[in-house]
């Protein structure tokens, strides 16, 4: 199970990204590691079954993916409502912004510009076109310049 | 930095950066994963039938649908290969939970098998032309039917009178991939009713596997037995949209069973096509059940 800690641990902050809190993130990444877990055999020996969780995670969002047997899922049961975890007014702003997006713009923003994949790379996740890519991430950057107002963003850094 | 794009990246790491690290909810994690699991494989089956030479009326549809907006790998890929093994994980991935053709073709007078299969239905069918019968196995929601048809050719002079053509008989049990080839152990024959084994199989074999020039894959194995041993190697070649297209096997094996060497060679290509085809079958008119 040392695979689940590892990518527990990598890919929560991804999850959080997608799904814009930590509870809804945790059920996202947990349904994804069912997923991993019913064809580990298969998987364990992969160059990268990390990059299989990555794709079933962001598939899971974009596809609809559902909360699901929530009470069966979770650890403990969460003591607050509010995400965890501190942030400047900035990245609260971003985050809101990025939530206003639809699924797949955001999916393919997160994993281009969080995960830092290539456009290319974002396709083969997605399972998109590449066209599709560079024009999903063009109309979110717009939406996300928009709902900054960029100007007095990039002043205040 | 000025921009939105050049900061971005950062931008994204201060959300989530500061999160507190949290723990895997691991048992229940393994509860739920123990049960799709068990779900998977309530459908498995392990042991390949004998073939059963009878006869009767088969009706089987084949048609093609349009497969141009289908994504060209499944929700559940992998990313962009960065190995030959990876790139043969993401065409096995993109190969699997579709329906295809298939045809598989053993040089040197061997057998040749035509068919098709829909791995999420478990429904298809396999042909494999005999010069007095052309045997037939049907897999329709899960349940085998094996027999013979007529075949299309007259028949040799000393075969044919007696035999009852289109009669099936119907397997107790319930059945995810068809049972030709072989017991999906070994390489082609994991491919053929599978393709998503044929990774197993070289894994199985520890085969090495690497990328030629031209993009398609090579992999080399080698099995020893203390009755022999079987060398082979093989390329796989992949369609427009990233899925296995075909596998070429070449081996050679060496046996002393016999309490002499013994050796030869065999080459067989399998080839996957038409995916996302609607594979249709039609249960047999003339069934016989067989108890096992």
């Amino acid at each position: 199970m040392a695979f689940v800690e590892v990518a527990w641990r990598r890919h929560i902050r991804l999850a959080m990204l997608l799904t814009g809190d930590r509870w809804r993130a945790e059920e996202l990444l947990q349904d994804s590691l069912v997923k991993v877990y019913e064809r580990w055999r298969r998987l364990s020996r992969l160059d990268d079954p990390h990059a299989y969780l990555r794709r079933a995670l962001v598939n899971n969002h974009t596809s609809g993916w559902r909360r699901r047997r929530r009470e069966n899922l979770v650890a403990d049961v969460p003591d607050r409502a509010a995400p965890a975890g501190e942030v400047g007014p900035d990245a609260l702003v971003l985050r809101g912004a990025l939530m206003s997006l639809p699924a797949k713009q955001r999916a393919v923003v997160v994993l281009r510009h969080y995960e830092d994949l290539t456009e290319r790379e974002v396709a083969r996740v997605l399972g998109c076109s590449l066209g599709t890519v560079k024009s999903q991430n063009a109309k979110a950057l717009d939406k996300l310049r928009h709902l900054l107002d960029e100007s007095s963003y990039a002043v205040s850094r | 930095m000025n921009t939105l794009d050049e900061q971005l990246a950062h931008r994204l790491h201060d959300i989530v950066d500061g999160e507190p690290d949290s723990v895997p909810p691991m048992e229940a994690l393994l509860g739920q994963g123990r049960r799709a699991r068990r779900r998977r494989n309530t459908v498995m089956a392990g042991a390949t039938c004998a073939f059963l030479a009878l006869g009767a009326a088969t009706a089987v549809t084949v048609a093609t649908v349009p497969t141009s907006d289908r994504p060209a790998v499944t929700a559940e890929g992998v990313s962009q290969p960065t190995s030959p093994g990876m790139k043969l994980v993401s065409a096995v991935t993109a190969s699997e939970n579709i329906s295809y053709r298939m045809r598989l073709t053993q040089t040197g007078g061997g057998q040749k098998y035509e068919g098709a299969f829909d791995p999420r239905t478990a429904t298809g069918y396999v042909r494999a032309p005999k010069d007095d019968s052309v045997m037939v196995e049907l897999l329709i929601n899960g349940t085998r039917y094996e027999g013979g048809e007529r075949p299309q050719g007259p028949l040799p002079a000393d075969k044919g009178p007696g035999e009852t053509y289109g009669r099936y008989g119907q397997y107790p049990g319930k059945y995810d991939r068809l049972s030709f080839f072989a017991d999906g152990n070994d390489v082609l024959g994991a491919a053929s009713p599978d393709p998503a084994a044929l990774f197993t199989a070289l894994k199985r074999a520890d085969a090495t596997i690497t990328e030629n020039p031209d993009g398609t894959l090579h992999f080399e194995y080698a099995t020893e037995s203390t009755a022999g041993s079987t060398s082979a190697s093989g390329e796989v070649t992949l369609d427009a949209d990233g899925r296995i297209a075909t596998v070429v096997l070449d081996s050679t094996w060496r046996s002393t069973a016999k309490g002499r060497l013994d050796t030869g060679n065999s080459t067989a290509t399998l080839e996957l096509f038409d995916y996302g085809v609607e594979v249709k079958v039609e249960r047999p008119a003339d069934v016989v059940k067989v108890k096992q």
